[in-house]
């Protein structure tokens, strides 16, 4: 039986993917990702006549023993959040947006080109020097003013 | 090439264009017109490709450069969805 309730929650057990082949530059592009939890999985695809996704939920579970690709290992066993579903100014639903974890964007699927391109998101953080940064910095404006000293005429009269 | 036989597509290329390969011939920005386009949508078009055609579009799209994807999807959703199918 389909269910119409999103897995919000559930651990994510595994993702598996389907790469395209026609594609030939270094983006992972896909036919479509399934993600699978404990009582259902979700599988986005791109529809290719619109560049928009199709979201299918299902019953199954299978895929489990398959390894995840690499870039989706830190993910397993991670709560789904939350799905967001965007549509873009033209009216368009061309963007998914999951959140694993925390309630925050994690992976965000565009369909473009009439397959499914993915993105990682992390936040912005505020820009903090180092320490080793400030040592430096320290260090050379202890240099300069030393050789400052030592170039400056100690007694102008 | 021949300008009778118009763009040889390549894989890659017909995938790109799904339902669109009827329009591999026409010059991008006419495309997009044809479809309902205005303006804003040609301008969203990387400059030097607004005078490319569809098909050759189409086949650099399934080689590498994003922004020819991005002019093929700016093709496929040239019109507003809501003034295409209705509102739902």
């Amino acid at each position: 039986m389909v269910e119409n309730e999103l897995p919000i929650g559930a651990p994510l057990l595994n993702i598996l993917v389907e790469e395209d082949q026609t594609f030939t530059g270094k983006e992972l592009c896909f036919e479509r990702v399934r993600f699978v939890f404990t009582t259902q999985s979700i599988t986005i695809e791109a529809i290719s006549d619109t560049d928009e996704i199709k979201i299918l939920q299902s019953s199954t579970t299978e895929g489990l023993e398959s390894d995840p690709p690499e870039w989706a290992r830190s993910l397993i066993g991670e709560k789904l959040q939350t799905l967001w579903t965007c549509e873009n100014a033209q009216g368009y639903f061309d963007q998914v947006i999951l959140a694993f974890g925390q309630l925050q964007p994690t992976l965000a699927f565009v369909a473009e080109g009439a397959v499914l391109k993915a993105f990682q998101s992390q936040p912005l953080y505020k820009k903090v020097r180092s320490s080793a940064r400030v040592l430096l910095e320290t260090s050379i404006i202890q240099s300069a003013a030393e050789y400052l000293t030592q170039k400056t005429p100690q007694n102008n009269s | 090439m021949t300008e009778s036989e118009g763009v040889a597509l390549t894989n890659g290329g017909q995938k790109k264009l799904a339902n669109l390969i009827d329009l591999k011939d026409l010059i991008i920005a006419d495309a997009i017109r044809s479809r309902g386009g205005g303006q804003s949508q040609i301008d969203q078009l990387r400059t030097d490709y607004q005078l490319l055609r569809v098909g050759e579009l189409a086949n650099l799209a399934s080689a590498s450069p994003a922004a020819a994807e991005t002019s093929i999807k700016i093709l496929k959703q040239a019109k507003k969805k809501r003034d295409k199918y209705g509102r739902k």
